[in-house]
């Protein structure tokens, strides 16, 4: 199994400031994977979403950093790795709260984030950013944490948990295997709203060859925004690359 | 002008890499990227030059190798210090045999990678012009690196470094001779492939000499067979610029001359590269016998004859040689080592050995699977919790546990109880923190990689790698706000 995978965050048609954060890492050791994909959206209600999603992220980014120095993939307990992530994302959250502290702002952020390791996933989630697993069929592995409730006649959604809310954090997990042939796909809301199956199914069927992911991100976030997506929208596709596609590729390099 | 500041990292599915971008304005070291391309030294990380939307960019390939900077202090055994410390200096004194220039050489901390064993070092080398490091730079990254390490069993040899440093006049050539000196007697054997050997002798004009013991022979016909080839035109350039940075060049080729070597090797007595006694002396005879017994001899000699080590890579044996005589006994410094040199030479043939760090205890493998006997009784001994009640710490962790190791860590509702569990209010304590493990009477302690470490003795502990407990360790739990615990065996 080959692991290819690629994100991208855009700004989107109508905002002017770009409060999400997308992340992802992939490190590969004698055959064996481990990654990290993470998707981030500042709270547009608070203030300053964009320095929670960033700073969150650049955790994210500094987290993998360190443990790649040293993880023996193919060795390492899942079950200790996942446990420093958790801690890691308790740490994030202080951060956030610092900020609010030290910058006398209430801000805070989603964080959807899966980390692989060899055949393993595990997902921690915090608010309503979202992460699907394609095969055949599309399926949503994470929760929103979304509370609904009725304003000036609508039924209107209201994010009840993020990162930064308060200093014990909560949040909910998922954890499976996965095999050739899944794909991942992590985005913040703007990413989802418009998003339809069809989509997914067009890009695992028709570009799951390609080898830059991040590109094929884009042109989904570029058909959200088209069909007149409002917000920031940030996309991020993991693929566990069939052998079958990876010979094909190796012939076409040919 | 290139700095390390500019340097960034991309990964790719392949490896991790690092990206120098180049200005427009780049004068590229064509004959460096010549050679790095073609026929890269050991010692250098693989790089090729790429164009991006018209812009150069040195791409670097980052294959399983851990930062010098990484995780503060090393500690290390003398022997793994020595190795490590040799590989360090090579670059600086064998660059030039592949035409480059050593103050190319990238001495950031945060680009100068370990391998996993901590022995071998490799280096970013900048084929551009503007990136330059200065001689005094270069000998500061050398100090540096020994203030952030830590070598046990012997911190005799680790002051004699300092002292060498102090004196002010610090030669690369010299620091090279004297850690080599202590590579010699503490047994090593300076590792190389044939492929190396072969490569070398082939495309060298000064051969080094072979290291390997079974390839020893052969080493010495083919090293016996190039040195009596003709020299090539640019060995005569090096030898230009050979005087500048090793001092006096003239005086050196003399005594090259003197023992039918040819011009341009370096004779063995100033020779830095070669690493096995035995093959010198047969290639070059028995004074080298007598230099080896008393090197700052030679050194007393040529300084008497009015030359003094010129340059940065020139050297200064007379002081050299007094300073030695000055080192007092050490007294041995904190220990996490649990195995000597000699220790280690007196196990078994089917001894594999995982890692040289200190401490660690050696796997030994063998045909048929074995069962852990937990039937030994354990000897008693306890962690000791220091400087006042904490919160949430339990005042005494028990080490008489049946089981081959307990985890400690912090209660969280999402994760299983760790057998020691510290209180869900200690947020720097990690879920799964650290372990310790029994083996016989003997108990290691192991950080698991926690975000905010495990340190003995002051020390940050490595991840994944076990260190050995002794009677009154200070074990701290998180290097900021630590949990510290005392250790009684």
């Amino acid at each position: 199994m080959r692991l290819n995978g690629g994100c991208i965050s855009d700004t989107g048609a109508v905002r002017k400031i770009n409060q999400d954060a997308v992340f992802f890492r992939c490190m590969e050791q004698n055959g064996f994977y481990f990654a990290l994909g993470a998707v981030c959206d500042g709270v547009g209600g608070l203030e300053h979403g964009e320095m929670a999603s960033q700073s969150v992220i650049r955790g994210v980014e500094e987290w993998f950093e360190e443990i790649s120095l040293w993880i023996d993939i193919e060795e390492i307990e899942t079950e200790i790795l996942y446990a420093h992530l958790l801690d890691g994302v308790e740490e994030w959250n202080i951060r956030v709260r610092n900020i609010s502290l030290c910058e006398n702002i209430h801000t805070g952020t989603t964080l959807s984030l899966i980390m692989i390791i060899r055949k393993n996933y595990y997902i921690v989630q915090v608010g309503d950013s979202r992460i699907y697993k394609y095969r055949y069929k599309l399926e949503q592995l994470t929760t929103d944490a979304v509370v609904t409730g009725f304003k000036n006649g609508e039924m209107k959604n209201y994010l009840a948990n993020y990162m930064g809310k308060a200093e014990k954090l909560w949040f909910s997990e998922a954890k499976g295997v996965f095999q050739e042939g899944d794909m991942f796909l992590f985005c913040s809301d703007g990413g989802y709203h418009l998003l339809t199956e069809r989509d997914v199914e067009e890009i695992y069927v028709n570009y799951r060859e390609k080898t830059d992911l991040s590109e094929v991100s884009d042109q989904l976030i570029k058909r959200m925004i088209t069909r007149g997506e409002s917000d920031n929208v940030s996309m991020g596709i993991i693929m566990a690359e069939e052998s079958e596609i990876r010979e094909r590729k190796k012939l076409f390099r040919q | 002008m290139i700095d390390s500041s500019i340097f960034y990292k991309e990964s790719s599915l392949e490896a991790n890499y690092l990206n120098i971008p180049l200005e427009d304005s780049a004068e590229l070291d064509e004959m460096a990227i010549n050679v790095l391309e073609d026929e890269r030294p050991d010692f250098l990380i693989p790089f090729s030059l790429i164009y991006h939307n018209e812009r150069g960019i040195l791409k670097y390939k980052l294959t399983n190798a851990m930062a010098l900077g990484y995780s503060g202090d090393l500690i290390l055994s003398k022997e793994k210090f020595v190795e490590m410390y040799l590989s360090l200096l090579k670059p600086f004194l064998k660059g030039k045999d592949w035409f480059l220039d050593y103050h190319s050489i990238c001495i950031d901390k945060s680009y100068v990678y370990l391998d996993r064993e901590m022995t071998k070092v490799s280096f970013i080398y900048v084929p551009e012009k503007s990136y330059h490091n200065t001689d005094d730079e270069i000998l500061r990254f050398f100090k540096e690196v020994l203030n952030n390490v830590t070598v046990t069993g012997d911190n005799s040899f680790l002051v004699k470094l300092y002292q060498y440093f102090n004196r002010g006049d610090v030669t690369l050539a010299d620091l090279y001779l004297l850690v080599k000196e202590e590579n010699r007697k503490s047994g090593n054997i300076a590792p190389a492939g044939n492929g190396e050997q072969q490569r070398e002798t082939e495309r060298r004009v000064a051969p080094v000499i072979s290291v390997s013991e079974n390839n020893r022979q052969q080493g010495m016909e083919e090293s016996v067979l190039k040195q009596k080839m003709a020299v090539p035109v640019s060995e005569q350039e090096e030898k230009g610029k050979r005087k500048g940075l090793f001092g006096s060049g003239d005086k050196k080729k003399k005594k090259s001359e003197d023992n039918d070597i040819l011009p341009g090797v370096i004779p063995l007595e100033s020779d830095p590269y070669s690493s096995d006694d035995e093959v010198i002396k047969a290639l070059f005879g028995e004074d080298k016998k007598k230099r080896k017994e008393k090197p700052p001899k030679h050194a007393k000699e040529k300084v008497a004859a009015g030359e003094k080590g010129k340059g940065f890579l020139g050297r200064k044996k007379k002081e050299l040689k007094a300073e030695t005589k000055d080192v007092s006994e050490i007294k041995q410094g904190q220990s996490v080592v649990s195995f000597s040199s000699q220790n280690m030479q007196q196990l078994p043939q089917n001894f594999v050995q995982r890692d040289f760090s200190a401490g660690y205890m050696p796997v030994i493998k063998t045909e048929t699977t074995e069962i852990y006997d937990d039937s030994v009784q354990v000897s008693g001994g306890y962690l000791e919790l220091t400087g006042g009640v904490v919160q949430g710490a339990p005042a005494r962790i028990e080490l008489g546990f049946e089981k081959p190791f307990i985890t400690l860590g912090r209660i969280s509702a999402d994760s299983a109880k760790p057998d020691v569990a510290f209180g869900s209010e200690l947020r720097r304590i990690g879920r799964m923190h650290a372990r310790i493990e029994r083996n016989g009477d003997n108990f290691y302690l192991i950080d698991l990689g926690s975000a905010n470490h495990t340190s003995l003795n002051g020390q940050k502990l490595i991840p994944n790698h076990p260190y050995l407990l002794k009677n009154e360790d200070e074990v701290a739990f998180a290097t900021s706000c630590p949990v510290r615990y005392r250790v009684n065996l």
